[in-house]
């Protein structure tokens, strides 16, 4: 009978010989018992790192095929493996496959390069049956080694080149540490210092200032290893002229240009992994502790104010219990369900997804544009408006008025004029603007002691009506405004002051009037702050309309819901927080790709430090980008004004900054727009949509200017100017 | 298997002989460095025009700063030429695919620091997207070739120069190239290795590759190049076939083994009849130096171990091929490997106890004999030695007469 024959790769120690070892294509062995097969090939710090992430995967598939009651219950009990199982069993399971599936691959390379490394020479490889045959047959002379090792090629030859140079680029970091330095100064920075902040002591308050610390803190470090890297490794290549001898090869420097790219991308993506996985659990674990530190708090207190607390917070009512006392064992529970509260609402209201409606609202000023409202109806206001204008124009520019009251003005004239003519001056627009800004306010405000209306429509929730389980959780969220009317500037900056520390009498309708199921909820309320109410869903009308009605209980002073600019909204969840940390983690990589494209078009053209200057320059002109809006929004650098002119005081920069604040702000506004950290920290929703958006406007347009330039300045460099030669 | 990207559709149909078919052409080459504001600052390569055909080997010589890296650096792209035309593989030097074809090795080692022997070839070989089979093949093969396959694990930056430049030269040979772009080969390297340079350019010049080589050592130029160009200034100074350049055409020299006493004073006295005495010289023909350290070398590693590099001493096998032997090169490989085969000329070279008694042989002549200026024993065909050539291109320099 023939012996089947197999491969062996032979190799040869000057002291220990000859020693055959098999080697596969794709082994099986290590991809099933990955550690194991590290420890029995005594490559202990795999073995350590893979046993990790195995144990790590096989804790989080128990936990999450084991039933958890509570969380099917809606009691959100923070403890730790219930908090932490979304992590343990959704993160680790991709990449444990898919370090399994390398080492797999590689298993035959990695114990060749093992055996290289301890002084071994590789002679090549023989088949016979036995390793013992195999090193008795090669040292007889029998059979010779031949150089034609098995090797696993899955990628397609096109793509040979660009995956060369992003392998070389992680090769360099490896090798110069930066990974595993990187890896410390992110996990020391978003792990170990959040552990030093101070929080307000509310659930809420922590895991706000958890999120955007360590985002912002994320951005930050990559962001700036980003540039690092990305100007280094392409600036380097180029000074240090190997990029000449990578040049003399078949792959353009565009390949090279956008393989450096994907380099440094891949690098911050798996960063951006360990990172975000670190914040995801710190968050949940911090959560975890202040449950129990409520729950703490809650025991010292008396059990009298246990159930004051409680029926404050809602969590009994009034009519609970009837006029007998609570039982000891209630007071307990009750203890429990507020620490759960309070991490509940983190939970409901940040570790979410939530997004937002806003009420119903005609836009005046486009229905003109438009001409869907034509000008006699609106024209008795013409005179109202007009009177407006013509103050505005009285402040801003007080020489036109020289000699004449408003009334005396005549502002067709003016409109008419050469001056206003050429500064673009439209005075169709001018009343539309005016007249529907004023018709917004007016119906924003509700009068003393009277009331005001919004509807929200909501169709999209109303499949959950009449289901009470697992149904969105909504909640109205406005911000209330008081107004002084006082002519007299002194007065009424003191009123405002003042009204800081004042609550007024409100009153709210939540739900149609008609409806048995409304909400009246009726508090005393502070202005100048938002306010956020639960609101159930049998309070939408059957269409899914949300009526709210807001009564002004306040006798003497007129309140404002001002409704524009996301002041007022209903909110409801719409999805997990995972879901949503993820895309917020995406929106950050959108960020680190636009930044690698600066880096990488700096070094196109210029040597590393310069290159690193600029993009550190960059940057912070990026980061500028508000500061530049309020200057052209204001017209000027100088906070100042000459109160005798009634005018701003100008500064000769103005002349010059303006206009290049005003391009900046053009072009960097519209990319600055996507921040991650502000909608994550307020558990606001990050849409597919809108990621889509970021990643089409932030790298469509903004890289894409970048990595166009970058590629056609690499792509006509003389490349032996650089350098040592 | 190679891939199709380094699959080459004009192979080298009949190896060994150069064609007429020009691998490169370069026509009225001009490079001007130019300042920041684009003034011109020194005029690198002037008006420079040749072209090399396939299968030759062909040297670039000339003192430092006198154009050949910067005419090389334009051969592949790296500069672009302020004036004239390059054409390689009847492209632009600029063009991708035609890349494939070539490998270079820099004056200088610009390989990764970073990186080990083995992942420099691997990645370079990517580069050209040889797969994985091939690419391991070749690698332990090119290892082997260049000695360094009991370092392969450490990284290029700890490698003396001469082992940068072993493994500069492999990564240039990874792609089985048609044009070997070989800038300062011998640079750093010992003895064995620039013999086993030297040996290689043979070999891949008996399988129709064609060699540029420019090189400051002039015997090494001599060794294998078939034609050359000599640099000055950023102009051709000389141009043409090297036995056409260095042939000293009024001058024989006869080599043969030892005579008795009288039937050489017998043929001294005839030749003495034509030639004056004090131009006939008659000496004992000296082993080199280069085979002299090579021999010692050789019986050294049968019995020490070294950390550095050692030699398979075999070209490696895919770039061998498998072409018959012309004639020819035959000769040449043979003229170069003569320590290793017993050459002629130490074949005919006196044993110790045989030696002419040189006080006898002096008064037989009446000339002096001189030891020093010996040419190599290995080369029958009367070729000068490097002082001789260096005299020669210093000549030649320092002339008026300008060749083409």
């Amino acid at each position: 009978m023939v012996e089947p024959t197999k491969r062996w790769s032979i190799f040869e120690h000057p002291e220990k010989g000859l020693h055959a070892v098999r080697t596969h294509a794709f082994d099986w062995t290590a991809f099933c018992i990955n550690g194991l097969w590290a420890l029995k090939h005594r490559l202990w710090l795999r073995a350590l790192l893979l046993l990790a992430v195995d144990g790590v995967m096989i804790a989080g598939l128990v936990q999450a095929l084991s039933p958890t009651p509570m969380m099917d219950a809606g009691v959100f009990r923070m403890k730790f493996t219930q908090l932490v199982e979304p992590v343990i069993f959704y993160l680790p399971i991709f990449p444990a496959m898919i370090l399994r599936f390398a080492l797999a691959l590689h298993a035959g390379r990695i114990l060749i390069r093992k055996f290289k490394l301890a002084g071994h020479v590789y002679h090549g490889d023989v088949e016979t049956a036995s390793d013992v045959q195999a090193i008795a047959r090669v040292r007889s002379g029998q059979l010779k080694p031949v150089t034609d090792s098995i090797a696993l090629d899955i990628m397609p030859t096109r793509f040979k080149p660009i995956f060369a140079i992003v392998w070389l680029t992680w090769k360099a970091t490896l090798r110069y540490r930066l990974i595993w330095v990187l890896s410390g100064v992110l996990l020391c920075t978003v792990v170990l210092l959040p552990f030093i902040l101070q929080d307000d002591g509310t659930a809420k308050g922590l895991v706000h200032i958890l999120i955007t610390y360590t985002m912002y803190m994320i951005i930050l470090v990559l962001g700036t290893t980003s540039i690092w890297l990305s100007c280094g490794t392409l600036a380097h290549d180029v000074e240090e002229c190997q990029m000449q001898l990578v040049d003399a090869k078949p792959i353009s420097r565009a390949t090279v240009w956008l393989g450096k790219w994907l380099g440094v991308m891949s690098i911050n993506l798996v960063m951006l992994i360990l990172a975000s996985s670190a914040v995801y659990g710190m968050v949940h674990f911090r959560v975890a502790q202040l449950w129990d530190r409520r729950y703490e708090e809650l025991r010292h207190e008396s059990d009298t104010n246990i159930v004051r607390i409680a029926m404050r917070e809602g969590v009994v009512t009034n009519q609970m219990g009837g006029a007998k006392p609570f039982r000891p064992d209630e007071v307990l529970e009750l203890r429990e369900d507020l620490a759960n509260l309070e991490v509940a609402r983190a939970k409901w209201d940040l570790l979410t997804s939530r997004a937002s409606v806003k009420p119903d609202f005609v836009d005046l000023e486009q229905l003109i544009r438009d001409g869907k409202l034509p000008n006699g109806s609106w024209a008795p206001e013409w005179s109202r408006v007009d009177q407006v204008i013509k103050m505005d124009l009285a402040t801003q520019m007080p020489d036109l008025f020289a000699g004449r009251s408003p009334a005396e003005f005549d502002l067709k004239k003016f409109a008419q004029s050469p001056q206003a003519t050429a500064a673009g001056y439209d005075l169709d627009k001018e009343r539309a603007r005016i007249f529907a800004e004023q018709k917004q306010v007016a119906e924003a405000v509700a009068p003393q002691g009277g009331n005001r209306q919004w509807r929200f429509h909501l169709p999209q929730l109303k499949k959950w009506m009449g289901k009470k389980a697992k149904a969105p959780q909504l909640r109205l969220r406005f911000k209330l405004e008081a107004f002084v009317k006082t002519t007299v500037k002194d007065q009424r900056e003191t009123a405002n002051i003042m009204m800081q520390d004042k609550v007024f009498d409100c009153g709210l309708i939540i739900g149609d009037l008609k409806n048995p199921n409304r909400e009246i909820i009726r508090r005393p309320l502070t202005v100048r702050t938002f306010h956020e109410f639960p609101v159930g869903l049998d309070t939408l009308d059957s269409d899914g309309t949300l009526i709210f009605t807001f009564v002004n209980g306040d006798g003497q002073m007129p309140l404002a819901l001002p409704f524009w600019d996301g002041n007022m909204e209903v909110l409801y969840q719409e999805g997990g927080f995972v879901g949503n940390f993820t895309r917020a983690q995406l929106l950050v990589l959108c960020w680190l790709g636009i930044l690698t494209a600066v880096g990488l078009a700096c070094a196109s053209f210029m040597a590393f430090p310069m290159a690193s200057f600029t993009c550190i320059g960059l940057l912070i002109i990026a980061l500028a980008a508000p500061m530049m809006t309020e200057v052209v929004n204001d017209g000027g650098i100088r906070q100042t004004y000459n109160m005798k002119l009634g005018k701003r005081n100008r500064s000769l920069v103005d002349y010059f900054a303006l206009p290049a604040f005003k391009v900046m702000t053009a072009v960097m506004v519209p990319l600055t727009d996507y921040s991650p950290v502000h909608s994550l920290s307020e558990g606001r929703s990050i849409t597919w949509a809108q990621l889509l958006h970021a990643y089409a406007l932030v790298w469509g347009v903004g890289g894409g200017v970048f990595v166009l330039g970058g590629i056609l300045v690499y792509h006509n460099r003389e490349l032996a100017l650089a350098g040592k030669a | 298997m190679v891939t199709a990207m380094n699959e080459n559709p004009n192979a080298a149909p009949a190896a060994g002989e150069a064609s007429t078919e020009a691998v490169v052409r370069v026509s009225g080459l001009t490079k001007i460095f130019k300042d920041f504001w684009h003034r011109p600052k020194a005029k690198a390569v002037n008006n420079v025009s040749f072209e090399i055909r396939r299968g030759e080997v062909f040297g670039l010589l000339g003192p430092n700063g006198s154009g050949k890296s910067t005419t090389i650096k334009m051969l592949l792209g790296l500069l672009k030429p302020t004036a004239g035309l390059i054409q390689v593989f009847g492209r632009s030097p600029r063009d991708v695919r035609m890349k494939a074809r070539i490998g270079y090795l820099p004056e200088e080692s610009y390989l990764y620091k970073y990186l080990d022997s083995e992942e420099t070839l691997d990645f370079f070989g990517n580069l050209f997207g040889l797969d994985a089979k091939e690419r391991h093949k070749r690698t332990e093969q090119l290892l082997d070739m260049v000695g360094l396959k009991r370092v392969q694990m450490r990284t290029v930056g700890e490698f003396s120069k001469g082992m940068q430049r072993r493994i500069g030269l492999a990564q240039a040979l990874i792609n089985d190239p048609d044009l070997v772009i070989l800038d300062e080969p011998t640079a750093g390297m010992d003895p064995i290795g620039c013999r086993e340079i030297k040996d290689l350019i043979l070999t891949l010049a008996q399988r129709g590759k064609t060699v540029i080589l420019s090189s400051h050592l002039l015997s090494d130029v001599e060794d294998v190049c078939d034609r050359a160009v000599i640099y000055y200034g950023g102009k051709i100074q000389a141009y043409g076939e090297l036995k056409d350049l260095l042939v000293e055409r009024d001058t024989v020299r006869i080599t043969m083994p030892v005579l008795p006493q009288e039937k050489m004073k017998y043929i001294l006295d005839v030749i003495r009849a034509d030639v004056a005495a004090d131009r006939v010289q008659v000496d004992n023909p000296t082993q080199n130096l280069e085979n002299y350290f090579l021999n010692i070398v050789k019986r050294a590693r049968q019995s020490e171990d070294t950390s550095g590099a050692t030699s398979g001493n075999q070209v490696a096998e895919y770039l061998r091929g498998n072409e018959p032997v012309k004639s020819a090169i035959d000769k040449k490989i043979e003229r170069l490997t003569a320590a290793k085969v017993e050459p002629v000329a130490v074949a005919v070279a006196p044993k110790p106890e045989d030696k002419v008694d040189q006080k006898r042989l002096a008064t037989l002549t009446s000339a002096k004999p001189t030891a020093d200026t010996t040419p190599a024993a290995a080369k029958p065909d009367a070729v000068v030695d490097a002082a001789k050539a260096n005299a020669k291109l210093s000549s030649l320099l320092g002339g008026d007469k300008k060749q083409p």
